[in-house]
């Protein structure tokens, strides 16, 4: 059996195993999904390693045919980019199993299965290079999340899982009939008359009026996912409602599936129309950078606050993105990483008070530094983290959008920097209600610190949030392909030399700016 | 000075951010709990046109096989003579029609 398909399919043989196993035994069940999801991690290392970052090719593929007289196939491949979202799915996903360990405690079985489930999902589109199998994919993540959502969530989850649900749906279905309207522009195979192969698809010229109204099928089944205002309503709910592990699987790496779609599928396949789009997406990303930051501010409500910051930074990942410069997009996709890290983090970071006090509300915390001091240091790390200090991830990312911004637009570059002092603002206020100043509340006088369980979940984030604070390189050196391929289609005017440049290993703030500056 | 910031520019902030947030709940939810809204609604008439229009055009089917019914009841009387009688108007009227025909 083949590597990607070894990848992909572990996380549902284990949700195959854990059907035969008694419901009563969940210590069985929460050992046999550990395991199975630590496996699934480990098994994704290597491609760390054998994914070549010269090779602008998709890597590692496989191609079996499945629908001959339609010409979809069954065709995995990665390029640097996927390979670093499988990463950080595997890894998210692991996370997400181990936090759930003591928090679930009804239906136990059915929990660990869909949570199994949707990890296999995930990863099929992000290996998927068929639009189809990326199609089926796509789909099969919604189903598990509602059912974790409406099952194990709170008070309000059977309105937030049908919302997002529903919602979701609805983008995906207009999706279909964008890729139907490509599709049926694909030239023949031996077998059919046209093709779902995607590699195909990003060759192709489209005519120009077919493309703007592809863009914008595309564009609903992607912005709702991201999600960009003003369709971005579904996730305060859906965050603040879903069991931790939910949110922190909805936050790390469904948010992604909108943007890696842009990124794989409207750049490269619409490329006239992706220009024609700009100034709307990144009037649509600014409003939501700081929409989201300032109704941030006014949460009341910790997780929903989470929430609100996520959508803000996805709309700072998509205005990096729709500059359409190297500098850009690597940004886009190095802050698409950082935000997996830091708003799962702080996702967890919730999650642990919520099992303690089985309270979201800020004002009923307060001075918790005192009680739990190794749980304020990590909470300090990633709230640092999401602000975008440098020496941590998000300044690598938030940096390089700014910069590739800049040189679209000055103005655009000011809003969003206004959105990151923002930033500061709603994070800082969160963590000075919540762990500073006197413990009012006698409640959380005897509160525990993190058990060695719920550090474990923290550790691998924090080496990566300083890791790739500190030495990007080889992130962005993995990227360097992606990225070249994805600008040789949208702006051809940028060659091979500026690509290369936006990786370049000296300190990103005196090497890449000169080179940025001057587009060739 | 402190004082100044706080009246301006942090009380601005603030404001604003509960401002959209009251927006982001009722206008922008709004309009996705109103196209719900408008959903459950529509589902709600073709549930109506279901039982009224469908369905009563079904009923109206057995409604009139019910009543005409009555009238044809009325030739089952249960005397022989009747029907050799109608057998009789049977055979005159099939060999007048035969011979018109011819």
């Amino acid at each position: 059996m083949s590597y990607l398909s070894l990848i992909l399919f572990t996380p549902l043989a284990g949700a195959l195993l854990l059907l035969f196993v008694n419901k009563q035994n969940e210590n069985a069940i929460r050992w046999i999904a550990n395991v199975v999801a630590f496996v699934g991690f480990v098994i994704s290392v290597p491609l760390w390693f054998w994914v070549n970052p010269q090779i602008a090719e998709y890597q590692l593929v496989e191609r079996l045919p499945w629908i001959p007289s339609v010409g979809a196939d069954y065709f995995l491949g990665v390029d640097g980019f996927s390979t670093l979202l499988i990463l950080l799915t595997t890894m998210m996903g692991f996370i997400a199993v181990l936090s759930s360990w003591t928090a679930i405690t009804e239906r136990v079985k059915e929990y660990y299965i869909f949570l199994l489930i949707l990890q296999t999902g995930m990863l099929g589109a992000f290996m998927s290079l068929d639009f189809l199998l990326f199609f089926l994919f796509w789909e099969v993540m919604l189903v598990p999340m509602y059912f974790l959502i409406g099952i194990w969530g709170s008070s309000n989850r059977l309105y937030s899982a049908i919302k997002f649900f529903l919602y979701t749906l609805v983008g995906s279905v207009v999706m279909l009939l964008g890729i139907l309207a490509v599709y049926f522009q694909t030239p023949a195979t031996a077998t059919s008359p046209h093709t779902f192969d995607v590699t195909v698809m990003q060759q192709m010229s489209l005519p120009t009026d077919l493309q703007w109204w592809v863009f914008l099928a595309f564009f609903l089944g992607f912005a709702i996912k991201v999600p960009m205002f003003p369709f971005h309503t579904w996730l305060p709910d859906a965050h603040t409602d879903a069991p931790t592990a939910g949110s922190v699987i909805l936050a790390a790496v469904l948010l992604k599936m909108g943007t890696y779609g842009f990124i794989r599928f409207s750049l490269p396949i619409l490329p006239e129309a992706t220009r024609t789009f700009v100034p709307f997406i990144a009037l649509l990303s600014i409003i939501g950078i700081v929409y989201g930051a300032l109704v941030a501010l006014a949460q009341k409500d910790w997780k929903r606050l989470v929430a609100y910051s996520s959508v803000s930074h996805m709309a700072m990942v998509m205005l990096g993105m729709f500059a359409l410069n190297p500098v850009g997009i690597t940004g886009s996709i190095v802050q698409q990483l950082n935000h997996g890290i830091s708003t799962g983090a702080l996702f967890l970071l919730v999650g642990v008070v919520y099992e303690r006090r089985h309270t979201r509300e800020i004002s009923e915390y307060g001075g918790l530094s005192k009680v739990m001091p190794v749980y304020a240091a990590v909470f300090l790390v990633m709230t640092m983290s999401s602000i975008g200090l440098p020496a941590l991830n998000g300044f690598i990312g938030e940096f390089l959008i700014l910069q590739g911004v800049f040189v679209t637009s000055k103005l655009w570059a000011v809003v969003a920097a206004s959105g990151v002092v923002l930033g500061a603002a709603y994070m800082l206020y969160l963590y000075q209600r919540t762990m500073f100043g006197k413990i009012e509340n006698p409640k959380n006088e005897r509160l525990m610190d993190l058990s060695a369980r719920e550090f474990a979940t923290f550790a691998p984030l924090l080496v990566l949030a300083v890791w790739i604070g500190l030495y990007p390189k080889p992130i962005l050196d993995r990227l360097n392909t992606s990225v070249q391929k994805v600008v040789a289609r949208v702006s051809p005017q940028y060659g091979q030399g500026a690509a290369a440049d936006a990786s370049a290993p000296r300190p990103p703030v005196s090497a890449v700016a000169p080179q940025a500056v001057e587009p060739r | 000075m402190d004082e100044l910031y706080n009246a301006t520019a942090i009380s601005g902030t603030m404001a604003s951010g509960r401002g959209l947030w009251t927006f982001d709940r009722n206008v922008v939810d709004g309009a996705v709990n109103g196209t719900s809204f408008l959903t459950v609604f529509s589902a709600w008439l073709s549930g109506l046109a279901d039982r009224v229009i469908v369905d009563g055009a079904v009923n109206l089917v057995g409604w009139s096989a019910q009543e005409s019914s009555f009238w044809f009841r009325r030739f089952q009387t249960g005397l022989v003579q009747n029907y050799a009688l109608l057998m009789l108007f049977g055979i005159f009227a099939f060999v007048t029609v035969y011979l018109f025909v011819r």
